[in-house]
């Protein structure tokens, strides 16, 4: 360390280095966030934006306690994690130790298809699902006529409204998972799995007593980072049904961007922020908490 | 004789149950690859085939490719604006990201600094952040300095996307690097630009794309920002292709032929660089 220093005469180059960067995020990101703390104290209608009227905690104790199509766009996000990111996990996990196992050939084929739902643009990823949502043409339909089962309004019945926009996202980012948890299988180390296979385990306890507490770290990762990715959807549900029909498929972002940008009551949709954001907030601690220390590995 | 009997056909059935396994194995995972590229398979050949065609179920798999569409959406949508659009916004918000990144990744592992830890996590953490948290106000804010639908304005909203991301990214890559490679340029009497730009970026130049292409997908895919920040004269494709699906007119045509233009040039681009990809959507948390 101390041999290092020498080299680096200059104590503030560092600073100097960082400052624009810092600066940058705090115009754009830092005061934009403290401005709206500031607007979601006030009633405050872009309608008549001379009118900026100081209410305190109003708004936060309206939007809770009153407002009942945010409690149903809080309890479909809520929803959205509670079904899509078992799902994803359970069906990534799956297909990762499938991927992984020593007898299959041609991975990276198989790699190349999963890769593609991860990267597509999410708005047309959405409106390919539309289509194949629609009750006449879409291929979904036409697989369950296929069965004999009868043609289903995905979008326009509430009740499957919400299963679709499911549909979607376990679409695309179950390979996310997979990829991940893959990634995550080949760094593992060889010699426990030899050792437990001379001992005699069976396929099933290596998974259980081995491969899975070794992912712990990996798999923690991948769940926090989707769920924080579930509460920011928008793309996806905003290009299939608009929160429709009625508020059956209305999530915190897309109710957040409507009361903002298409009522203008921008007080409340500030509040509607700061409630996404204290949750977010929460969610990334316990990922920094969990992984902190081997997050962050400075190798000076 | 009786016991090594036994023992080939208990061979026989464990080799047997394998084959099956394998089989299994195999069977789960083409269909997973079949339903993940079914919707780009369905968005490559629709947007080849004549508008009558598209409507056909199930599915043809043969028909004569029809360009017509490609030409519609250039001529009467104006595709192309769109197209240089989404090119200018992710370029700029890429280019600004990795020059400030870079700069701020290499300080961030390269000295020890007070607090360099907490910078490090507050970047990320913004990262984290829903756009919408940062969209309204911002809405507000460049109505009234006059950036909305503007490149500018866009390009400034997607560096909260590209700069956290670039930084986390390439603080990865620069520890890769030895220091002793850095203290051999100092010793040679290169500045400390000069060891950044001319050696250190240089030997990460892999890893420099990566991260390029990255910013440049989380900037081209992105809705949210483009959706709310601009209206025409800055709107990029995703905004363009929102707009086919009125609410009493579906232009499927129009958008396949758009859609092909949006997802293929960045789903080609994340291929080369797939080595990366789960770096990248973990923020770098697993390798």
């Amino acid at each position: 360390m101390k041999k290092r220093k020498v080299f680096y005469i200059h104590k503030l180059t560092p600073y100097f280095m960082i400052l624009p960067a810092v600066i940058v995020l705090i115009l754009i990101a830092i005061y934009p966030m403290v401005f709206s703390f500031w607007v979601s104290l006030h009633r405050w209608y872009l309608g008549r934006p001379h009118l900026f009227l100081f209410i305190g905690l109003e708004n936060y104790y309206t939007l809770i306690f009153k407002d009942s199509v945010f409690r149903r766009a809080f309890l479909n996000t809520l929803v959205l994690v509670g079904v899509c990111i078992p799902v994803e996990f359970a069906l990534g996990t799956m297909l990762a130790v499938l991927l992984n196992r020593d007898d299959i050939k041609g991975k990276k084929i198989f790699r190349v298809c999963l890769i593609m739902p991860v990267v597509i643009t999410p708005v047309v990823a959405g409106v390919l699902w539309k289509f194949q949502f629609h009750p006449f043409y879409g291929i979904i339909n036409y697989f369950i006529s296929l069965v004999g089962g009868k043609s289903i309004e995905w979008l326009a019945d509430p009740r499957f409204a919400l299963p679709s926009i499911m549909i979607v996202d376990i679409w695309q980012w179950t390979p996310f998972v997979l990829l991940v948890l893959y990634a995550g299988l080949l760094s593992l180390p060889r010699e426990p799995f030899e050792a437990a296979k001379i001992d005699g385990a069976s396929e099933w306890q290596l998974l259980k007593h081995l491969t899975i507490p070794l992912l712990i770290p990996i798999i923690v990762v991948v769940l926090l980072i989707r769920t924080m990715d579930i509460i920011k959807v928008f793309d996806t549900v905003y290009v299939l049904t608009r929160g429709g029909p009625g508020d059956a498929t209305e999530v915190l972002t897309l109710y957040n961007f409507r009361v903002g940008l298409n009522y203008f009551y921008m007080g409340r949709a500030a509040t509607i922020s700061w409630i996404i954001a204290i949750f977010v907030i929460l969610l990334a601690q316990l990922f920094f908490r969990i992984l902190g220390t081997e997050f962050y590995k400075k190798r000076t | 004789m009786q016991r090594k009997k036994f023992k080939t056909q208990d061979m026989r059935y464990i080799k047997s149950m394998r084959c099956i396994n394998r089989a299994i194995a195999y069977f789960i995972l083409i269909a997973a690859s079949i339903i993940a590229i079914f919707p780009i398979y369905w968005l490559l050949s629709s947007a080849l085939k004549a508008a009558k065609d598209i409507w056909i179920m199930p599915p043809i798999f043969l028909f004569k490719p029809d360009l017509s569409h490609f030409v519609t959406v250039i001529e009467e949508r104006s595709l192309f604006k769109y197209f240089v659009n989404s090119l200018i916004v992710s370029s700029g918000s890429t280019g600004i990201a990795l020059f400030l990144g870079s700069l701020a990744a290499y300080a961030l592992t390269r000295y020890s600094m007070k607090g360099g830890k907490h910078i490090a996590f507050w970047i990320i953490s913004l990262r984290m952040m829903p756009p919408i948290v940062v969209i309204l106000p911002l809405y507000i804010l460049f109505t009234r300095v006059g950036l909305v639908d503007t490149h500018i304005g866009l390009i400034l909203a997607h560096i909260t996307l590209t700069l956290p991301f670039a930084v986390w990214m390439l603080m990865g890559f620069f520890k890769e690097i030895p220091l002793a490679i850095d203290e051999a340029a100092l010793i040679d009497g290169c500045t400390t630009m000069g060891v950044l730009f001319k050696v250190v970026l240089p030997l990460i130049r892999g890893g420099l794309v990566a991260t390029a292409v990255f910013c440049i997908l989380w900037s081209w895919n992105d809705f949210i920002f483009a959706f709310s920040l601009t209206t025409t004269d800055a709107a990029t494709l995703p905004v363009l292709i929102s707009g086919f699906l009125g609410d009493y007119v579906w232009e499927w045509s129009s958008f396949y032929a758009t859609g092909v233009v949006a997802a293929a040039p960045i789903m080609l681009l994340a291929l080369f660089t797939q080595k990366y990809l789960v770096r990248a959507m973990t923020f770098g948390a697993v390798k």
